[in-house]
């Protein structure tokens, strides 16, 4: 039914003032605290101090690379898994049973999935405790350190968990949707064996489908905090932490501090955003 | 007539017969083209599977449940010392506030999700196809800002609206999230 351009106009205007203005809000609060030009502080410290101590935080880089590259690994670990089952079993996406597993593990709370990673892969957890009825280790020190680890083995495991159930749900209702297995289908009977059916046929159009979902959940999970507080390192640790412990520290003074990192973390964000929103603007390559 | 190998079906005159691992696999191909369904999967072999998949899912949770049926757990045991249900039994006996705690829980993920799901879905019938350009980047903002900043940005505004530390600011936060 086509929409009146009163009508797209309330919504463009909903938008602005539902999602738009709490977020320039936010940023403008950021960025004028973050100068000391609002806030408890701003006639204590020069205009510019918290940007330059920002800047300045010995471990702002190494904290930059970790969290890129441990967010990569989650969704790319994600990605590839939730393409694995969607190839291997598509038939799970006419189950109810497997789509309410699937939910089940969706609707856990990200800090249950952090205890529960605590609870199996900690040098004391129980995969631990197996190995060591195994006979494979004699203390919980032979364990292999997979939480708070400088890999970020557990953390990577977890944030990995929380994005691959949606990611899964949506690429088995994609093969039904885009009738993939049709697609398949009609490759094997041209002569094509199963697996190339699946590799050629049915992952290129599973991987142009998942994208833009594995890009939100990348930018999604760069924000996330329960996780890399309970299974992060300390050092270097993940932006949204270094910001959380800014803004919670006993000295007020850090916190202009905290805001010029959130702001920082919001431009890397933003520009990241709107270059892959440019990216799938130009159907998946980057025109000069 | 025996179709010869590396032949497609399609290459086959009408009414010609196929035989062998061609014509299994030819006439499974049929009934998938057909049905859209996946190749050899019958009823038992999907319940097979979804067993397996459920299993292999949500096996990390049983430790939850095992170790919520006693108290101290001694490296190296697997299960518990006591086996004593101390866990539920201190339930049980603080359930007034967990059942309030849940059902503030549940209140809010409803409130927030029919929220949400009903304005979010008149923004996008307002919009004559997917927003593009500036309007998307605005739709995708709330995965930009990370959620502690926002929460503490926020909570300037709902204090002065008396809304800080209320069920109704935490969720008025939360649908600014979720909207996206």
């Amino acid at each position: 039914m086509p929409r009146s351009v009163g009508a797209e106009l309330a919504g463009r205007l909903l938008l602005l003032v539902l999602v738009g203005l709490p977020m320039a809000w936010s940023v403008g609060y950021s960025v004028l605290y973050s100068f000391g030009l609002i806030g408890r502080l701003r006639s204590e410290q020069a205009a510019g101090t918290a940007w330059r101590e920002a800047f300045a935080e010995p471990s702002l880089r190494r904290t930059a690379v970790h969290s890129v590259s441990v967010e990569a690994a989650a969704t790319t670990l994600a990605v590839g898994l939730s393409l694995s089952v969607a190839l291997a079993y598509p038939e799970l996406g006419s189950s109810r049973w497997a789509q309410a597993a699937l939910g089940t593990v969706l609707a856990t709370p990200p800090a249950v999935v952090g205890f529960l990673v605590l609870q199996w892969a900690s040098p004391g957890g129980f995969a631990a405790r197996l190995a060591r009825h195994a006979g494979l280790i004699d203390s919980p020190g032979d364990f292999p350190v997979w939480v708070h680890d400088e890999r970020a083995a557990g953390l990577i495991a977890a944030l990995a968990a929380v994005s691959t159930p949606a990611m899964t749900l949506f690429l088995l209702r994609m093969w039904t949707a885009a009738r993939i297995g049709r697609h398949c289908a009609l490759a094997e009977s041209l002569g094509a064996s199963r697996f190339q059916a699946k590799w050629c046929v049915a992952l290129p159009m599973l991987w142009r489908r998942v994208r833009p979902l594995a890009a939100l959940a990348f930018l999604g999970n760069l924000g996330a905090f329960e996780l890399p507080l309970m299974l992060g390192r300390q050092a270097p640790e993940m932006i949204s932490v270094l910001i959380q412990r800014r803004f919670a520290h006993f000295d007020p003074t850090q916190r202009p501090r905290a805001f010029a990192l959130a702001v920082v973390s919001w431009l890397v964000v933003a520009l990241a955003l709107a270059l892959w929103l440019r990216w799938q603007r130009a159907g998946g390559r980057f025109h000069a | 007539m025996t179709r010869t190998s590396g032949t497609s079906p399609t290459d086959l005159p009408p009414g010609t017969a196929v035989s062998g691992r061609h014509a299994k696999r030819a006439s499974a191909a049929g009934r998938a083209i057909a049905t859209g369904g996946a190749f050899g999967a019958g009823r038992a072999t999907v319940a097979a599977r979804t067993i397996a998949f459920a299993s292999v899912l949500l096996a990390p949770y049983g430790l939850l449940l095992l170790l919520s049926l006693g108290s101290g757990w001694t490296f190296p045991n697997l299960l518990p010392n006591r086996l004593d249900a101390g866990p539920w039994r201190r339930w049980a006996a603080e359930r007034e506030g967990l059942a309030r705690s849940v059902a503030t829980s549940v209140t809010l993920g409803l409130a927030v999700g029919a929220v949400a799901t009903t304005v979010g879905f008149g923004l996008a019938r307002s919009f004559r196809g997917p927003p593009t350009g500036g309007w998307r980047f605005v739709a995708y903002l709330p995965f930009v800002v990370s959620p502690v900043v926002l929460a503490t940005t926020l909570y300037g505004p709902l204090a002065w609206a008396g809304l800080a530390g209320t069920a109704l600011g935490v969720a008025a936060a939360q649908t600014v999230v979720a909207l996206a």
